[in-house]
């Protein structure tokens, strides 16, 4: 058990090992010299060599790396070349909305997908199957920017029921938090629900064929406790391993999302970067959101065991 | 009245392209506490059969129709309420595949006790109590270890054994066995067997045992009905049955059946009989008797006259034109 | 037994009639039930035929230059003149629209075509070559764990600033793994085939395998994943030209026009709103022939997903 896990997170290190030297490559293969760009408009060659000397920009691509790697682990992301803040801070700044707003998506989806999937599989190839699986094919092929305006536009700007745009932290109460949440986490959901709904109902139409079920239903169970107690627990591992796989589309959609919707968290500030050209940030950025992906992923799989008796390490 | 009445039952499942006739006009009955086997090839409906009495035919595409009357009552006409109170307490059932019927990720005691907590209101001590009980009941070594375990720990013949207990754990009038011992070893299966005749002594329920092997139907039931593309084609008690079979397809069932010395011991090797031809497509219409294209005896007529079930001798009834009647048609 | 010769049908019992419980289904043709049950594919197919020929006649389509300025008609809405209305510097957003699928369609089969290539090359790479599999399927891991927006924006910051090559390039380094995986896994299924094995030790070469037992495996989902791809990287342009790191504002794109929009969204959502309708319809169009596309080369899936 604890040697599987063992092997388990070492298998990981390959994984953020290429992360880490592609994510280094962007700073050092970066166009624009950040010493030139520190020292300023008036700074001479003289200035901008002694700065590069003090950043130790003149040395070999390993040795920075290392460096920089051994400073990555301490939380040591550089300097923004554009604000000149620690970008360790910058990023501690804007991450409460951007987690607050992956939280509640998460939940959105969930407590929609996983009911929508069941049912479209019970009531498989009915009117009911054919409108949700429409759905799930209109949330991948409409755009999460286009969802967000449509909603925003009718529920904000026009019933007014939500705010249009920006972000209350959680501290100023959990309500307002919400209210400035729904919106955003709605469209942010819709991709994901189409992805879970869809990988749920071909679990549960593999499953509603097993033998199991049959025998459930012989004991006289009700059809709900046959669907959502024999039937879901089973069909959970390839599910929690979908909404794993998905984080990768959060993450995603969420770069746009606070865009349109003016949250400052970590995407705002991925598309801040990108029109500043500032690459240590746009390279923390990209470090920390892969980082967040391979880790959820090892804990979902570590969680296998939990959900499955039959699977142990 | 015999506890469960089954007449003129027609199960039609329609496909894409057609409708495939899977049981066509069966009727039969099952006293309490009896034991009947249904005989047939794989395909002739027997499954299909057990499923309808349980209700639990997907319908569409299905379609039940004719008579299951349960204690006088017709369980098609009964609401999936009704059906629900009465399958695991009253009906029961057990499958082919013990090592796929039950759930992986639930432990056996839940498994067991699920029936005892739906149908007698049992609190979940209670149940687990009750799911001992069963195991220790259907010869599971260790039984207060073993009901917190999980089907992947227990071998075939113990799942099968978890799955007998389920069946059994509320007592059931009527306890619908769906091949219960092909999938397991052959001498897990007389075990199995014995253990089935063994309880059903102690609990005194009717088994109706679904069987393609006339092995397990000599050991175990007092009446056997075969079955043929969907049809009865002859019923009988056990002894008259295995002493003068009066249909072709019996006899041909028989013939297949290795005897014990006659070929390893006789110095000449005698071939197993086997039936020639397939079993007839359900989806396409057929005219006259369903055995003809395969029958030695089969005339013309045959193929124009689906024969009717008549008592060839007292309490030995088959659907053949050319079977020999010894009493009068009644 | 006796034989039957002098006797009459009617001194044989006959069974009771077997009534007909279920009307028989209707009878069609091959090509009908093909079309009845895949009606979501035909209009997929349809869809997306109307906006390629839009992209192809755009010149004839467009009722102005889509990048002539106006500053005198500037930020109008949609009227007689301008269908769609003006942006802020005055151009047709009709115009733009109507050129806009060209680059949706150019990127979206462009991504489709490279990464299906160079994807199931390495696909094959790693499924043959045991010491190399390790190595690139690590990589792949790697492109994998960083989300394919984050991804391209690297890429695309990287080869600073943009055009139709550079977004295919870095949306196709995205997708690449998707196909290298699907490859590798078709291949080290179908290798381990008796009659492959069989084929081996009659001295079929490698390249002989794969031309024979790993590319008609092989192709039938990769063009399904090719449809995929398609719709995604066509989403993953708009959405990189909308947050500014996709093409130079000047290409009429469809993410172009909406992050022009993007200022303004709250009092002319008819900016936004034209090119995101006709992106939804040919991304919805794709995806209906992909799963179509799905349910045609896999019946089994086709019953489920």
């Amino acid at each position: 058990m604890s040697a599987y896990i063992l092997r388990r997170i070492l298998s990981t290190v390959p994984v953020v090992l290429f992360v880490m030297i592609f994510v280094f490559s962007l700073l050092y293969l970066a166009p624009g010299d950040p010493a030139a760009i520190l020292a300023g408009d008036q700074a001479t060659q003289e200035d901008i060599e002694n700065i590069r000397t003090q950043l130790g920009l003149d040395r070999s691509f390993p040795v920075r790396f290392v460096e920089w790697a051994g400073g990555v682990f301490q939380g040591d992301f550089g300097t923004s070349i554009f604000t000149r803040e620690p970008v360790s801070t910058m990023i501690l700044q804007r991450v409460e909305p951007t987690v607050s707003l992956m939280i509640v998506t998460l939940i959105i989806a969930l407590a929609i997908a996983i009911p929508m999937g069941v049912a479209a599989a019970w009531k498989r190839g009915s009117l009911l199957d054919r409108f949700i699986m429409l759905f799930a094919v209109l949330g991948f092929s409409v755009p999460v920017f286009v969802v967000g305006y449509v909603l925003a536009w009718t529920l904000a700007l026009k019933l007014g029921w939500l705010p249009v745009q920006g972000y209350t932290p959680i501290a100023e109460g959990i309500w307002p938090w919400l209210r400035s949440l729904i919106l955003p986490a709605a469209t942010l959901s819709g991709v994901y629900i189409a992805l879970i709904a869809r990988i749920t109902r071909a679990t549960m139409l593999e499953i509603l064929q097993q033998d199991y079920i049959r025998t459930a239903r012989a004991k006289g169970a009700a059809g709900h406790t046959v669907l959502f107690i024999h039937a879901l627990r089973n069909a959970m591992v390839p599910i929690v391993t979908v909404v794993g796989l998905g984080i990768a589309l959060m993450i995603s959609g969420a770069v746009v999302i606070e865009t349109v919707f003016a949250l400052p968290g970590l995407g705002r500030l991925t598309v801040e970067s990108i029109l500043r050209r500032d690459y240590p940030v746009i390279q923390a950025v990209i470090l920390v959101f892969s980082f967040v992906y391979v880790i959820i992923n090892l804990l979902i799989d570590l969680s296998y065991t939990l959900i499955d008796p039959r699977i142990s390490y | 009245m015999a506890l469960l009445e089954v007449r003129d039952l027609q199960i039609h499942f329609r496909t894409a392209t057609a409708v495939n006739r899977a049981v066509d006009g069966l009727s039969f009955d099952i006293e309490a506490g009896e034991a009947l086997a249904v005989v047939g090839e794989s395909g002739c409906g027997k499954s299909v059969t057990s499923m309808s009495i349980l209700g639990l035919l997907p319908t569409p595409p299905g379609k039940v129709a004719g008579q299951i009357n349960f204690r006088g009552r017709n369980l098609l006409e009964a609401s999936e309420r009704q059906m629900r109170k009465l399958r695991g307490a009253e009906i029961s059932m057990i499958f082919q595949e013990p090592m796929t019927s039950l759930n992986p990720v639930f432990t056996i005691g839940q498994q067991i006790g699920e029936s005892v907590r739906l149908h007698e209101n049992a609190s979940r001590a209670q149940a687990h109590d009750r799911a001992i009980e069963m195991l220790r009941l259907v010869g599971i070594p260790s039984p207060e270890r073993r009901v917190d375990e999980y089907p992947h720990q227990l071998s075939g013949g113990m799942r099968q054994r978890a799955m007998i207990a389920i069946a059994l754990a509320c007592n059931p009038a009527l306890l619908v066995a769906d091949e219960p011992t092909t999938a397991l070893d052959v001498t897990i299966q007389a075990q199995i067997l014995d253990l089935m005749q063994d309880l059903r002594s102690k609990v005194g329920s009717a088994v109706m045992l679904i069987t393609h092997d006339l092995g397990v139907v000599a050991e175990f039931a007092e009446r056997v009905l075969v079955m043929y593309a969907g049809r009865k084609v002859e019923e009988a008690k056990v002894g008259d049955l295995f002493r003068t079979p009066r249909h072709p397809y019996t006899q041909g069932l028989l013939n297949a059946v290795p005897k014990l010395g006659s070929s390893l011991t006789t110095a000449e090797p005698v071939r197993l009989a086997e039936i020639p031809g397939r079993v007839p497509d359900l989806s396409k219409p057929l005219s006259g008797c369903a055995f003809a294209d395969r029958c030695p005896r089969a005339q013309e007529v045959c193929r124009r006259i689906d024969p009717a079930l008549e008592a060839k001798a007292p309490g030995h009834f088959a659907a053949c034109h050319f079977s020999p009647r010894e009493v009068s048609a009644a | 037994m006796t034989a039957p010769i002098n006797q009459t049908d009617a001194e044989f019992a006959a069974a009771p009639d077997r009534p007909q419980i279920l009307t028989p289904p209707p009878q069609r043709s091959r090509r009908m039930a093909l079309l009845i049950e895949h009606p979501t594919m035909w209009i997929g197919l349809i869809l997306l035929m109307l906006v390629t020929l839009m992209g192809i006649f755009a010149p004839w389509i467009a009722t102005a230059d889509p990048s002539a300025l106006n500053p005198a008609f500037r930020v109008k809405p949609p009227s007689a003149d301008a269908w769609f209305g003006t942006d802020m510097l005055g151009r047709d957003i009709f115009s733009r629209t109507v050129y806009g699928a060209r680059v949706s369609l150019v990127v979206g089969a462009g991504v489709a075509i490279c990464a299906s290539v160079v994807g199931l090359a390495i696909g094959l790479l790693s499924g043959f070559i045991r010491w190399a599999d390790n190595i690139v399927m690590r990589i792949m891991d790697g492109l994998m764990s960083i989300p394919a927006i984050l991804l391209a924006i690297a890429l695309m910051t990287l080869m600073r600033g943009g055009s139709v090559f550079n977004v295919i390039l870095a949306i196709t380094i995205a997708e690449i793994p998707r196909v290298a995986r699907l490859t590798r896994s078709v291949v080290l299924s179908v290798r381990e085939q008796p009659y492959v094995e069989a084929g081996k030790a009659c001295g079929t070469s490698t390249l002989g395998i794969i031309r024979r037992h790993i590319m008609p495996n092989t192709m039938a989902p990769l063009t399904v994943q090719a449809t995929y791809i398609c719709a995604s990287a066509m989403i993953t342009e708009a959405i990189l030209s909308f947050i500014g790191a996709g093409m130079p504002s000047s290409v009429p794109s469809w993410g172009n026009i909406m992050a022009e929009g993007r200022a303004l969204w709250q009092v002319k959502p008819s900016i936004v709103f034209f090119p995101a309708l006709f992106l939804s319809i040919t991304v919805l169009a794709v995806n209906l022939l992909g799963d179509g596309l799905r349910d045609a080369v896999d019946p089994r899936l086709a019953k489920q997903v």
